[in-house]
């Protein structure tokens, strides 16, 4: 355990020395914070939206006003979800992609090898390296979240509301260190450092952009009446290709999850998270599938390579 | 003029050497193809379900119908922005960097200068001959586009439509240009390989996700709940007048995304190819005018990072 940690403190150290990770995760952590403000500002202009057309009907002589919007406290953070899929995938992949490539490169894994350490010992060590880079940026995200979002929006959250933003922060967790694994897997697999960070760039734009751009693509856009107004508003539905592409990405299923959590969705806010995991259980298997794979990958091609 | 020449095609023939950038061009005329057919299908998918909704209103006894969907055959296209703003530039960032740091990993910098030629001339070439792949790879690209248009979609373009395209595939290949120049600035002046590939690829981020992710969060449409103005009861009107209130967010909203030479590409793309509504009835040449600034936010920052890219390399004496 003892050679574990002290390899899992020098990918820290390492982290924390780089320039470029520390810009990406810098980065990071500034979108998420804007994020809540951005948030909060947008469900005050709700607020302020709904006022305004109470009024405009009102000197229209329209007796049927609307009922008030209901604001779930979460749906402030949603935006953080966004960044989380976007930037946290990014930060992951800066972190992990010269794990193995780079000691190669400058030969300092033939020579750690000829220490009295076993292959599984470097890569358990590299792994929760990263886990605890990652997981560290997020708890700082957590907590500025929560702070930020009592202070700008003057608003409490439940136990039950905790329980899901903790929750969202955990599956965020899985979710950046699928990439870190990828990551991992790819600079094994790869002689050269800048080819596997530009190989993970191509897979990071797949996941992130491609598939869920080619799902939204085959969605169908139905016609839907609206009573009041007597207006024909176009809705997105989902179709079993839409269904089917989206599986192949993580990003569409970590978002998913996370609208749910964070009670963007109103059919859903107010459920019990037990309820919404199980409403849930197929994106969760469709988002821990990559991740497991790509750990089983890393484990199996470093314990098994001659070179 | 015949060194540089010379230089442009060892740089065509070099790019074309490398299997990293043959492996993304690969991937970007896949992407286009399935992008044009994905499309076509949803447009013909689009009509039907048009059709069925039509029947079913009407069945119900309603006269106020929607209009039918764009059947722009361009438009079909949409997805295809996308990908060139990521891959196009990602395309554009490894040829740039490669150009600089081929020649010092092999230390061949040093010994092309030790030659009869001018510092001028090697960065004359080096800039002629990734532009001129740039180029041919968007008129490849067109020609693809056009001819899986035809024969997938079943259209005809009239001549409106195709000067369209060359007008939208110009503005691709200067947004390619921009990544590329900017790759090839930040390589010259950082002398490690990676570090200069991981700091454009940074400026990649911040320019054509983070800015527009910004934009987007921001977007009032986005951070209104879905159908939020639909729920209330207000038609587009209504909607508008609404949304005129919050003129300063939308202002500030805007200027985030002008920062974004990839919002820039997006805006006056989507013009062209009629994916914004609003431009059906322009000429090309009347969209350019009417999206100048998006041109001017493409075209100034490629001069500029040119000419910084001239000064870095002209007057550095370790290169």
């Amino acid at each position: 355990m003892g050679k574990i940690l002290s390899i899992a403190s020098k990918e820290i150290k390492t982290a924390f020395k780089d320039k470029a990770f520390l810009a990406v995760a810098l980065l990071f952590l500034l979108l998420s914070i804007l994020s809540v403000y951005i948030g909060s500002a947008t469900k005050n202009a709700e607020i302020t939206a709904y006022q305004d057309i109470v009024n405009l009907l009102k000197s229209q002589g329209a007796t049927s006003i609307p009922a008030e919007p209901k604001i779930f406290p979460l749906s402030i953070l949603k935006n953080i979800i966004n960044y989380v899929a976007v930037i946290g995938s990014i930060v992951a992949i800066f972190l992990g992609f010269n794990s193995f490539s780079e000691e190669r490169e400058e030969g300092t894994i033939k020579l750690l090898l000829s220490r009295p350490i076993y292959r599984d010992q470097l890569i358990n060590g590299k792994l929760f390296g990263g886990a605890f880079v990652i997981a560290g940026l997020l708890i700082i995200t957590l907590v500025f979240n929560c702070f930020l979002f009592t202070v700008v929006s003057g608003m409490n959250i439940n136990f039950a509301e905790f329980s899901r933003l903790t929750v969202f922060f955990v599956f965020a967790f899985y979710y950046m260190i699928s990439f870190y694994l990828a990551s991992l897997f790819v600079s094994l697999k790869s002689q050269n450092s800048t080819f596997a960070f530009l190989l993970m760039l191509i897979i990071w734009m797949g996941v992130s952009y491609v598939i869920p751009q080619l799902a939204e693509s085959q969605k169908n856009y139905v016609y839907v009446l609206n009573n009041i107004s007597q207006t024909m508003n176009q809705m997105p539905q989902d179709t079993l290709i839409s269904k089917t592409i989206e599986i192949f990405s993580p990003t569409v299923q970590f978002k998913n999850i996370g609208r749910d959590l964070l009670q963007v969705v109103p059919e859903h806010a107010q459920l019990s998270l037990f309820t919404l995991l199980k409403l849930n259980l197929r994106s969760i298997i469709y988002l821990l599938v990559p991740g497991l794979f790509m750990l089983f990958g890393s484990y199996n091609s470093f314990l098994k390579e001659g070179n | 003029m015949s060194e540089m020449i010379v230089i442009a095609r060892k740089e065509i023939k070099d790019s074309l050497n490398n299997k990293f950038f043959l492996s993304i061009l690969i991937l970007l005329l896949i992407l286009t193809i399935v992008s044009i057919v994905l499309g076509t299908l949803q447009v013909h998918s689009q009509i039907a379900q048009y059709n069925r909704s039509i029947e079913f209103l009407k069945s119900m006894g309603k006269t106020n119908l929607p209009p039918m969907p764009s059947l722009n055959p361009l438009s079909v296209s949409k997805s295809f922005v996308n990908y060139v703003a990521m891959i196009g530039a990602l395309l554009a960032i490894v040829l740039g960097n490669y150009a600089v740091s081929k020649e010092r990993k092999n230390g061949t910098f040093k010994l092309i200068l030790s030659r009869s030629i001018y510092r001028d001339q090697l960065i004359n070439g080096k800039l002629g001959g990734n532009l001129l792949l740039l180029a041919l790879i968007n008129f490849a690209i067109a020609a693809v586009t056009i001819i899986f248009l035809t024969a997938l979609g079943g259209v005809s373009l009239s001549q409106a439509d195709l000067i369209r395209l060359i007008f939208f595939f110009a503005a691709s290949f200067l947004y390619m240009a921009l990544f590329f120049i900017i790759s090839l600035f930040v390589t010259l002046l950082l002398p490690y390989k990676n570090y200069a590939l991981l700091t454009v690829i940074i400026i990649w981020l911040v320019f054509a996700f983070i800015f527009p992710q910004i934009g987007d969060t921001m977007d009032m449409d986005n951070q209104l709940p879905g159908g939020f103005f639909a729920s209330m009861g207000l038609n587009r009107a209504q909607e508008k007048q609404i949304v005129n209130k919050f003129k300063f967010y939308e202002t500030l909203r805007n200027g985030i995304e002008e920062l974004s030479p990839t919002k820039h590409f997006e805006r006056i793309s989507f013009a062209l190819l009629g994916v914004k509504p609003g431009f059906k009835n322009n000429t090309a040449w009347e969209i350019a005018n009417l999206k100048w600034l998006n041109l001017a936010g493409l075209l100034v920052p490629n001069i500029i990072l040119s000419m910084l890219s001239y000064l870095v390399f002209l007057r550095r004496e370790n290169l």
